[in-house]
């Protein structure tokens, strides 16, 4: 889904960098010193996700994997996505530097709604709950991305309705199989490592250790 | 509960596994655009650096002021042909939806013009049985000292033979220039994605490094 060079105009351009600048600006504020490395890892996982590739129709699909690193991130998934996005654009050339602000904005934001949405859900004791929220998480993610790389695509005169429909139904398959990869990495992350997902023990801890460094 | 808990992940697991089965996983994501003129056509391939085709994908052709000229459809193999509209600084585009584009420019040098000013394809068959006609004249013309008049005497003159030449060796290179094209794709290699995840690497311990020095 990535947007390549010399696509948008010159206004979406500035927009989109403007509002992943913004993103990004949150990103990093709520980006403390133990979250760090869990911002990286999201960030490879993000960089090498996108070269997992289906075929379908005259353009193709990846995997993005951004549900996931919204709930894991939350609104610092915009600093590792603009990383992840820049290495891409760098090393393998796919989008370009001058979409990097939209294609961010276009899944980073995505990342930022799932996990308004549904951490909340994720976290719950419930297994139902647990993995109703987490499917929907990975599903709806790739979702969102997908209505706002084609509202970027309107502007070019594009019909959204057209692209949108395009886009989603060439998505429909790995929405499917994202949602069946973030109900994995959640159920594996809950059983073998459930700090990550910032489940209650860590919240205690993390209290802790901020007041041993106040002493 | 717990068993419970094994069989749905193992149901996850499976589905995730079959989903797979059902589709190509290919390196690709941008799309690429070849295109060479011979015979008076240009001829456009475009396809995914794996290989597989742009179907159905737009063609764009722009003059070197940047003026829409022409426009047309790949096939179901990603290719679109078309007459040498002008001789110029051709730019051809791809746009293959979803935002994937792809540009082309075919010099105006790499555009052969013999083949236009003589109109049509009809003259390879001339030039063939030319070719008979040199190798005989150039037998005759072994003792004559300047090749142009030995050449002129014989119904060939040194234009046509340099025409039929270069008609030859385009043909010739064409397949090489399409493999040197396909090479210049870099594909992402080990190289590309060890030296990204180094990056990354590099930049938390960056930030870390700055953070420690904030909080200490």
């Amino acid at each position: 889904m990535h947007i390549s060079d010399g696509v948008l105009s010159m206004q979406v351009l500035i927009g989109g960098a403007a509002l992943t600048a913004g993103g990004t600006a949150i990103g990093l504020k709520k980006m403390d010193y133990d979250k760090i490395p869990k911002v990286g890892l999201m960030a490879s996982a993000f960089f090498v996700a996108s070269l997992i590739h289906v075929p379908l129709g005259p353009s193709n699909v990846h995997l993005i994997l951004n549900g996931i690193i919204g709930i894991i991130l939350g609104w610092s998934a915009f600093p590792a996505i603009l990383v992840a996005l820049l290495l891409q654009a760098l090393l393998f050339q796919f989008g370009g530097l001058t979409v990097l602000g939209v294609n961010t904005f276009n899944m980073a934001f995505p990342a930022v709604i799932i996990y308004l949405l549904f951490s909340k859900g994720i976290k719950s004791n419930k297994l139902s709950m647990s993995i109703a929220s987490s499917f929907l998480s990975g599903f709806l993610a790739v979702f969102f991305a997908g209505i706002f790389t084609a509202f970027s695509l309107v502007f070019t005169g594009e019909e959204f309705l057209n692209v949108a429909k395009l886009i989603l139904v060439a998505h429909i398959p790995i929405m499917c199989i994202e949602g069946v990869v973030t109900v994995l990495i959640v159920g594996f992350l809950k059983k073998v490592k459930p700090e990550i997902l910032e489940l209650n023990g860590n919240f205690k801890r993390k209290k802790i250790r901020e007041r041993r460094a106040a002493i | 509960m717990k068993i419970k808990n094994g069989i749905v992940i193992f149901i996850f697991i499976i589905s995730f596994l079959l989903s797979f089965l059902f589709f190509n996983i290919a390196f690709a994501h941008k799309v690429s655009i070849f295109a060479y003129s011979e015979g008076g056509m240009i001829y456009t391939e475009s396809y995914f650096p794996d290989g597989s085709p742009v179907v159905n994908g737009e063609i764009q052709v722009y003059d070197s002021s940047n003026k829409l000229i022409l426009k047309g459809r790949t096939d179901n193999k990603g290719i679109y042909n078309f007459k040498i509209p002008k001789i110029d600084d051709l730019k051809i585009v791809l746009l293959a939806s979803m935002g994937h584009r792809a540009e082309f420019v075919l010099k105006k040098g790499d555009i052969s013009t013999i083949d236009k000013e003589n109109g049509n394809l009809k003259n390879e068959s001339i030039s063939k049985s030319k070719i008979g006609e040199i190798s005989v004249q150039n037998k005759i013309g072994v003792n004559k000292t300047s090749d142009n008049e030995a050449l002129s005497m014989g119904n060939v003159t040194a234009d046509e033979i340099r025409k039929i030449v270069s008609e030859e060796v385009a043909k010739e290179l064409k397949p090489i220039a399409r493999g040197i094209a396909k090479l210049e794709e870099n594909k992402p290699g080990p190289t590309e994605i060890i030296g990204g995840i180094g990056y990354i690497i590099g930049l938390i311990g960056i930030t870390m490094f700055f953070l420690a020095k904030k909080r200490g």
